[in-house]
């Protein structure tokens, strides 16, 4: 017999702290069903017992205006566990409560874990722990998870409330739904009047009657909807319209009534159980004064995203490098070890560069996840918002979009994955959507071989105006989008600025950890399979298979199905003046844009003096306009496996039309504008 | 009764009004800002405001904070 804890709490109260401390190293990571949310499952065993831990996401509220809290909210009264904990930050009680009251109305088995006694101690914070337990009707564990203290007593308390609640059960043998003493004085003989119509219809037994009335109260559109279509409906139809009329009477809103007699209850708790001492400047209010200043804050930011940048990606590439080599190494040694040449190289030049493509990504997403993660968990990452969120907001994206567009510049994949800190659906799509035409470091070997071969003189400048092109063309798409597809403004920025701290590095590599390992099992295959889908089309024509010689033989691959597509898409490029050769290129640089240079020496015969044939082979315009199509054409295969996994084929595949489109006009302008200026 | 947005750094004000959409307020609301909550100002310059409210600091973008009605209190 396997008991199911759910853990529910705000963010930022230290929720993946305790997470981490129950459960051992079996932590299951998925989805929620149909969502993008992320679900962890862990196991413990405490004395002899086993228990399942669902981790749910950090929710204010179970109202249904995020995903998040829907997803809390469906998992709570559907599968009923066998026990919810609660976890608050004692020093924010107040706020915390809130949430605490609507998992009672729920009518969950509650247990609360009041975190952070340390930090409230250190802020002149008491909480009376037996009052408070006696006012709610609720196991309280006071607790400071980042210290360690207190975890073997919520482990027992867990396991006590569990079975005390059995026994209690085995004896009464009903529905205990009046468990709480909480009630709400100025609403209770409304409540009443519902929940005995409700309780009426045995279809609407799985849910708390109690709860459903508030909801109604409340006007919850996913309550609303339930009831309306149960048998009650007529019956209770006149009596709700009755009640919302005294409320609106009363509070303005009905839907106030509920929230106001809800903190009303909270402000007496708090008054009963907390006391505040001290009043003095806290750490926290002394670094936001300064990074939170308008003007100091914003130049602050910059060094913060700059060493955030460097840190990802020139602390990971020597590890990168050497998985490179590793697994360049490996194609050798399987080229001369298997005589089947085909069979030697679909695994070396397919199937194992193909997980090298996967792995190289490895070291570079370690570092930005640990960097993320890092700044989370001091505190910092919620302020990036609040000081961009302005100047964000002018091109309709959230402030929160920032961190996301910086990262873009070292690689879009994990850039997209960082994208997952905004709530907005519509804020999110967008904010993915942008990103590709951010020029990701893939993209410089190529901007380095045309602006060496053509302009020597200006190599810098023309460099540097492919990323300004990018970042343009992004705020731009940004501004468009906003105008014709999502019609609405970016989300307000609400956001919690929760206290500064040190970061515990076991949270932190952990958090780094679950990211990597999600993006290998869910963008590797998509990978590999592209990878290999190309290294098809080259070692096969129309006459059959040519032979791994293909990738030396500049005549051979020729007659290759990637020879034939590119010289398809010559007409079609015929304005800008690219052979064959260099549209097949741009086939190869669905891998990965930097492919584009190896292709082009593999595909010109030329090996250390390609910058001279390039020389030739392209005019500067067409060679200007080569690198704009190369920095915004299709997203490379690992950004279009990310982009699938958040938001899915359809935005996937409109990305890459989008970006397809964006980049002939782009190209075929520069070769226009080029040609009249320059003849 | 004048908008959040319009108040200085350090002043206290009660809500009186929130005149934003459903999904708004009821962010607010579940984050412990409601009518009657008293808010202390920590931070309005031009951006988003910082009030510190029931023991915790929130930043609310400036379009949002244009819709808080307040007074002093």
């Amino acid at each position: 017999m396997e008991y199911e804890i759910a853990l529910i709490g705000n963010p930022n109260v230290g929720k993946s702290t305790i997470f981490n401390a129950l459960t051992g190293e079996n932590v299951y990571i998925g989805n929620w069903a149909g969502v993008t949310v992320e679900k962890k499952v862990g196991e413990m065993e405490y004395k002899g017992k086993k228990f399942k831990i669902v981790d749910l996401p950090g929710v204010y509220s179970l109202t249904a205006n995020s995903i998040d809290e829907i997803v809390a909210r469906d998992y709570l009264i559907n599968e009923n566990p066998d026990l919810v904990v609660n976890i608050a930050d004692a020093t924010a009680l107040e706020r915390n409560l809130y949430l605490t009251l609507q998992l009672m109305e729920i009518g969950a088995d509650l247990l609360l874990a009041l975190n952070k006694m340390d930090l409230a101690d250190n802020l002149g914070i008491e909480v009376d722990v037996k009052k408070l337990e006696d006012i709610l009707g609720v196991k309280v564990v006071p607790l400071s998870a980042s210290k360690k203290i207190g975890i073997e007593d919520l482990k027992e308390a867990i396991l006590n409330t569990i079975e005390e609640k059995r026994k209690k059960r085995k004896n009464v043998n009903a529905k205990d739904k009046d468990k709480y003493p909480i009630k709400y004085p100025h609403l209770e003989t409304y409540i009443k009047r519902l929940s005995s119509i409700i309780e009426k219809d045995e279809a609407l037994k799985k849910y708390n009657p109690r709860y459903l009335a508030i909801k109604l109260i409340e006007n919850d559109e996913y309550i609303n909807e339930i009831i309306k279509n149960s048998k009650i409906w007529e019956d209770l139809e006149p009596v709700l319209k009755e009640i919302k009329k005294e409320l609106s009477k009363k509070y303005g809103e009905p839907e106030l009534a509920v929230v106001e007699e809800r903190y009303k209850i909270i402000d007496r708790i708090v008054k009963d159980v907390v006391k505040k001492t001290s009043g003095k400047l806290t750490t926290t209010e002394m670094l936001d004064d300064v990074l939170t200043d308008e003007k100091i804050g914003t130049l602050l930011i910059i060094p913060f995203l700059w060493m955030l940048f460097k840190f990802t990606f020139d602390a990971s590439k020597p590890f990168s490098e050497i998985i490179q080599y590793i697994f360049a190494s490996l194609s050798t040694v399987i080229k001369t070890s298997i005589s089947n040449k085909f069979l030697a190289s679909l695994l070396a030049d397919g199937v194992i560069s193909g997980v090298g493509a996967v792995l190289t990504f490895f070291p570079i997403l370690a570092f930005l996840f640990f960097a993320i993660s890092f700044l989370e968990d001091s505190g910092y990452m919620a302020r990036i918002p609040f000081i961009m969120d302005r100047v964000m907001n002018k091109f309709g994206l959230p402030g929160k979009a920032v961190i996301p567009m910086v990262m873009g510049f070292g690689c879009n994949v994990p850039a997209i994955m960082a994208t997952r800190t905004i709530e907005n659906r519509e804020d999110r799509i967008l904010t993915i959507l942008i990103n590709p035409l951010l020029s990701c470091s893939a993209r410089l070997p190529i901007y380095a071989l045309f602006a060496g071969a053509l302009f020597s003189k200006y190599q810098g400048v023309v460099i540097l105006s492919m990323y300004a092109l990018g970042v343009i063309l992004a705020l731009l798409t940004a501004l468009m989008f906003r105008r014709l597809i999502f019609k609405t403004s970016p989300a307000y920025l609400i956001v919690e600025l929760p206290q500064y701290h040190i970061p515990h590095l076991n949270v932190v590599l952990k958090n780094t950890w679950e990211r990597v390992y999600d993006f290998l099992k869910k963008a590797g295959t998509v990978i590999v399979f592209g990878v290999v889908l190309v290294w098809f089309l080259s070692v096969y024509g129309p006459s059959g298979y040519l032979g791994d010689e293909v990738f030396n033989n500049p005549n051979l691959i020729a007659h290759s199905y990637v020879a034939i597509i590119g010289k398809m898409l010559t007409p079609l490029f015929a304005p800008m003046g690219w052979d064959w050769r260099a549209c097949s290129a741009l086939v190869f640089g669905i891998i990965a844009k930097e492919v584009v240079v190896g292709s082009l020496a593999m595909l010109y015969g030329a090996g250390e003096n390609l910058s001279n044939v390039i020389a030739h082979a392209f005019s500067p315009v067409s060679a200007y306009a080569f690198m704009a199509f190369c920095l915004i054409y299709l997203p490379c295969i690992a950004t279009l496996a990310v982009i699938k996994n958040e938001i899915g084929w359809k935005w996937a595949l409109f990305a890459v039309a989008y970006e397809m489109i964006l980049a002939y006009v782009v190209a075929l302008l520069i070769s226009v504008i080029g040609h009249f200026l320059f003849g | 009764m004048y908008p959040l947005a319009f108040t200085k750094e350090g002043e206290e004000v009660i809500v009186k009004k929130i005149d934003a959409g459903a999904g708004a307020t009821q962010r607010l609301t579940s984050m412990g800002i409601n009518v009657g909550s008293k808010l202390k100002v920590v931070r309005n310059q031009n951006g988003p405001v910082i009030v510190s409210v029931r023991g915790s600091n929130i930043a609310i973008g400036r379009g949002l904070a244009m819709k808080i009605m307040c007074e002093k209190c």
